[in-house]
This record gives C-alpha cells, sequence and structure tokens, in this order.
C-alpha cells in the first residue's frame, strides 16, 4: 500500500521548525520536480518501525554552510562542520517527526544518521515504493526533503 | 561554575559552548558517553552540570546518566538532557533516572540559557 503524501508535509513541517529554532530563519516551502537528483550533501536516517522508511534531508554544501553559520554564529566552516550539521537537521527533524507521528501506523524510532557527499548523486528505489519530493527555501538557498516508504 | 558538555555534534557543543560564554561559565566538552565519563571521572569535584545528549556512539546519554546516579562520588552532579527524544516516555524515563532537567532540540540559545540556569539554581522539568 502506498504511503500518504500527507507524511510528506509532516516531515516538511518538522525540517521548518527545525531550522526556524535552531537558525532563527524563516525557511518557507517550494514546489520542486520529483525524483529531483540529490544535491552535494545528504543527511539520511532510516525511520525504524512497523513501516520502515528513509528520510534524506539535502542541499548544496554553500546551503549547508549557511544553515551551520546561521545555527553557531561561525564564520569559519570546515568540511566536518557541514557533514555534523547535515547529521544533526536530519536527525532533529527525525526527532521532531516522530513526536508529530507517535501512536500512529507510520510511528518510528530514531537510528544513526549518516551522511554522504558527491555532486549529481540520484536515487533509485524499488518499483511501487512510495518517494516524496519537498524543499524549503530562504533567501535563494534550498533544503530538500526527499521521503522513501 | 562549570559545564561539561557531552554530545556528538560539534555544532551543538558549540552553540552549548557559547551559551555557557554568555554566562560566564566555564565548559568542558566529551563526544560520545565513554569520553563523558572519563571527564567526570577527572573533574568530578569542579562540574556544577552536565548537559548530555542521548543518541550517541559508543555509550547513550541514557546510560551515561545511569552510570552518574549509581555512584555516589557522582550522583550529586545535576544532569540537563538535550536530545531530540522528545515523546513523554523519554522525559519520564530520564526523570527516573535521575535528570533535573530536560531540553528538546531543536531548541532556541533564550530556551538553553534559561534551562541552564534553572539547573544551576535547582529548577526542575
Amino acid at each position: 500500500m502506498s504511503a500518504p503524501p500527507e507524511l510528506c508535509g509532516i516531515f516538511s513541517d518538522a525540517l521548518a521548525e527545525v531550522l526556524a529554532v535552531s537558525t532563527g530563519a524563516q525557511y518557507h516551502p517550494v514546489s520542486v520536480r520529483p525524483g529531483e537528483t540529490l544535491c552535494a550533501v545528504a543527511g539520511m536516517m532510516t525511520l525504524a518501525g512497523q513501516k520502515h522508511g528513509l528520510l534524506l534531508i539535502h542541499a548544496s554544501e554553500a546551503a549547508m554552510r549557511e544553515v551551520y553559520t546561521l545555527m553557531t554564529g561561525a564564520d569559519d566552516v570546515t568540511d566536518a562542520d557541514i557533514t555534523d550539521t547535515a547529521c544533526e537537521i536530519v536527525n532533529m527533524t527525525a526527532g521532531s517527526a516522530k513526536l508529530r507521528l507517535g501512536g500512529s501506523d507510520y510511528a518510528f524510532s530514531l537510528t544513526t544518521p549518516l551522511v554522504i557527499k558527491g555532486d549529481g548523486m540520484s536515487l533509485f528505489a524499488k518499483q511501487r515504493v512510495s518517494v516524496f519530493d519537498a524543499a524549503l527555501e530562504c533567501a535563494g538557498s534550498l533544503i530538500h526533503i526527499k521521503l522513501v516508504y | 561554575m562549570k559545564l561539561l558538555i557531552v554530545d556528538d555534534s560539534s555544532a551543538i557543543r558549540k552553540i552549548i559552548k557559547a551559551a555557557a560564554d554568555v554566562l560566564h561559565m566555564e565548559s568542558i566538552e566529551a563526544c560520545d558517553g565513554v569520553e563523558a565519563l572519563e571527564k567526570v571521572t577527572e573533574s568530578y569535584e569542579s562540574i556544577d552540570l552536565v548537559l548530555l545528549d542521548w543518541n550517541m556512539p559508543e555509550m547513550s546519554g541514557y546510560d551515561v546518566l545511569v552510570a552518574l546516579k549509581a555512584d555516589e562520588k557522582y550522583r550529586h552532579i545535576p544532569v540537563m538532557m538535550v536530545t531530540t527524544e522528545g515523546q513523554k516516555t523519554s522525559i519520564v524515563a530520564a526523570v527516573k533516572a535521575g535528570a533535573g532537567n530536560y531540553l528538546t532540540k531543536p531548541f532556541s540559545v533564550e530556551e538553553l540559557e534559561s534551562k541552564i540556569l534553572e539547573c544551576i539554581g535547582g529548577g526542575s522539568v
């Protein structure tokens, strides 16, 4: 059975909250093409529950650098900082979504996040797997969500 | 006043350290549960508050909390959980294990500073 499209909205709202609280900036939803290529940095987490899912939050290095700078106030950003930011954003977003989905068929536990880096990456899912895409934008900086169930 | 900041995220440690600086508190850091226990063993007489993430490699923050509260030498040190695990069952489990306060990520700097002051002043969840 396909996962309901509302799920993507729940994760997107969770990401918007995480970005607003931790960076102080307002990121607004923008439309994206389904199946868009992953950006250079992707934080990912398996959503372990009755229905397993995969959450990816991906952005360009510049956009992830911007998030780190807004979160910490630091201008000097290393590659490790960018990786750490991707990890923490996916972790906090999953945590926030977990609260929203508690008690539902899509309730899940948090697992260890992972970051993948590299330009032009694509994600391929098996047939009949539900894949949702959404994105948030702040001053030209885009943060994407990809949700797979 | 000295804080022990325990989190596997360097960004989160940096944010908490900046808050400690604003509050004129000294801080030391650990990036997992095992390192946290080492820091406590080394400096327990001077640590006034432990800020503890839950999900970390090597040893979870919850296991660190249980270990601290099981040891007479360390159980007086207040612990605040700072974690993405925001559901009621986790909060109750942490409080039962001896956490004096609980802050769910994401948090604003203002919330963080206010919670730290609550802990130092003896506030509770």
